[in-house]
């Protein structure tokens, strides 16, 4: 494994859209080096032939059985909780500028 | 009326409801009288509901008038944890980013037991989004033990668990990814069910890791953590990994599992390094005790119990950094002021109203699952679930029920482990295995520490084997009165 260094925590942090200031950088990089050196532990454990479990249900291929669009929301409910709206639009700044 | 109204059970308030000897707003009027004296010195509420809860209650009482139909779970003061979303009154999720949300929707397993007239008293303190073990990381308080205030409650259903070991509800409702309903249960010496993953829907709650979370029940008793299971569990069309199967009636069930010829596994891993003497010594006296009622006590080992924590650290943050990219400041909760174009309206809303720990766990799970180490985090982790679910799975061949502490120790002073993300991950050795697995547990109360500090143990069952726990954990109840002890506040 890589070490975690503070490059790690502003590149992963970039990848996850969060802002974090040069303090919060460096206490991340201090804190995730000690956790990921511990989960690391388990590269210890052989796994040949052990397939992976990603749920625990034993569902196979779930379906909608009924149609539920009668419990979908009006736009308007939606919309309240939107910090910006007009119309029936949700308002954001821009996502492409000159 | 000269009855502890906290030391009855549901039904039997039912009982005296309809009997006419007690009124629904003398019974809301208990607990809403206890928050506003006690809640100040207990933070276990973010958002009380007292004048929602007048106005319910009256219609309750409307209805007592003209007799018309009631619920099942007539006036029943609740508490639900602050990631339940409620329609029409705030659900933080306990975080700054979702301070001011009113859903436009409720949780199926809310609306359930509103729908059996039970009545909202407020939404509790949580660790923002449920994660943490002690409710400290919450963007707005920390909750105290209302057995001894400088410490912490528990988590992350803390405000939860702390309400109803001072009377401030009569059921709450929290949830389970990693312990978060029988840790601070356990901690506040009080019962929390959490259930088979997919028994209970998980529609409307804000989700942590999806594959692990599991919204379940807090109470004093567990005659009324069956009747409100029995309440809240089953399909969910607006969650597809809610189970089929159908739900037994787990109140008419508490004598089903004789405890004569009963095989209880005694995991060695739970009780190694790292657990208290004092909890030790109180555990291995609640198995004895079913054994002196006849039942056989079996030393089982789960080799891959350590590893827990590992495999969940590993996959929980996985799925929390896919689940918390939905909070971006666009379509609801805080949002940055004064930023440049879109993607700087991402940066800036979650750099500055997310929790250090949700960052920290959100860092955790995009590293893991970041080119080039996907398969050495991600797919290991989860080759190591495989191993922990068949090792319980085996175990279930040859014992009935699994008997384990909850915790490691009693609860901690507040700030202790707060600075430390580690120190407080391991405090979750006892309890992930169960949500690595899917399993049901129940915690239980099973006596104090020398410094008066509650401990709980945890029966775990095999898949849907819900009933079983309810039925054990009853008659433990009826041999015992921890359950019957409360904090002086």
């Amino acid at each position: 494994m890589s070490q975690i260094t503070t490059a790690t925590i502003a590149h992963i942090a970039k990848l996850a859209r969060i802002n974090l200031t040069p303090e919060e950088t460096e206490t991340y990089a201090g804190q995730l080096a000690t956790v990921m050196e511990h989960v690391a532990r388990i590269n210890n454990v052989d796994t040949t032939a052990v397939t992976p479990t990603f749920q625990v249900t034993n569902n196979r291929s779930s379906f909608q059985t009924a149609p539920v669009s009668s419990q979908t929301l009006s736009s308007q409910k939606v919309l309240k909780n939107a910090p910006r709206h007009h119309d029936n639009y949700i308002v954001t700044q821009p996502s492409i500028t000159k | 009326m000269s009855v502890e109204i906290w030391k009855l059970t549901i039904s039997e308030i039912q009982s005296l409801l309809t009997k006419g000897e007690l009124t629904p707003t003398q019974y809301l009027n208990y607990y809403l009288s206890r928050i506003e004296k006690f809640d100040c010195q207990l933070q276990a509420f973010i958002t009380p509901t007292p004048d929602l809860a007048r106005n319910w209650v009256e219609k309750i009482e409307t209805k007592l008038k003209n007799s018309l139909p009631l619920g099942k779970l007539t006036g029943l003061p609740l508490a639900v944890k602050d990631i339940f979303l409620t329609e029409g009154v705030q659900s933080t999720a306990g975080s700054q980013i979702l301070k001011g949300f009113i859903p436009p929707y409720s949780s199926t397993v809310y609306q359930r037991l509103i729908d059996e007239d039970a009545i909202l008293v407020g939404k509790t303190n949580t660790d923002p989004f449920a994660f943490g073990a002690s409710t400290e990381n919450s963007g707005y308080f920390p909750t105290k033990n209302p057995w001894d205030v400088t410490r912490i409650p528990g988590g992350s259903s803390g405000g939860s668990a702390a309400a109803i070991a001072a009377q401030l509800a009569h059921v709450a409702l929290g949830t389970d990814t990693g312990g978060s309903i029988r840790q601070p249960a356990s901690m506040c010496g009080i019962s929390g069910i959490k259930p088979t993953y997919g028994r209970n829907s998980r529609y409307g709650i804000t989700a942590m890791a999806s594959s692990f979370d599991c919204p379940g029940a807090l109470a004093r008793h567990v005659t009324d953590l069956a009747l409100v299971t029995e309440i809240m569990a089953g399909n969910d069309p607006l969650d597809a990994t809610s189970s089929n199967l159908p739900v037994p009636a787990y109140s008419q069930m508490l004598n089903s599992t004789p405890l004569q010829g009963l095989k209880i596994g005694i995991p060695k891993e739970y009780f190694g390094e790292g657990i208290d003497s004092e909890v030790k010594t109180q555990v291995m006296a609640a198995s004895e005790l079913f054994q002196k009622q006849g039942a056989i006590l079996s030393d089982i080992s789960l080799p891959s119990t350590s590893l827990g924590i590992d495999v969940y650290y590993t996959l929980v943050p996985c799925e929390i950094s896919a689940n918390m990219a939905r909070y971006d400041g666009v379509r609801f909760g805080q949002t940055a002021q004064n930023t440049t174009n879109l993607i700087d309206t991402y940066f800036q809303t979650r750099g500055q109203f997310l929790e250090p720990e949700l960052k920290r766990r959100i860092l955790i799970g995009t590293y893991a699952l970041s080119s080039g180490y996907y398969d050495a985090y991600y797919i290991k982790a989860s080759q190591i679930r495989t191993l922990i679910k068949q090792e319980f799975e085996n175990a279930f061949n040859s014992v009935d029920v699994i008997l384990a502490p909850v915790a490691p120790t009693t609860a901690w002073p507040l700030g202790q482990k707060v600075n430390d993300p580690l120190a407080m991950y391991l405090a979750d050795v006892n309890t992930v295995c169960v949500n690595v697995a899917g399993l049901p547990a129940l915690a239980l109360p099973c006596g104090f520490d020398s410094q008066s500090l509650p401990i709980g143990f945890q029966l775990i069952g095999n898949y849907f084997e819900e009933a079983k726990l309810f039925s054990l954990g009853h008659q433990f109840q009826q041999l015992t009165d921890y359950h019957l002890q409360v904090p002086k506040l």
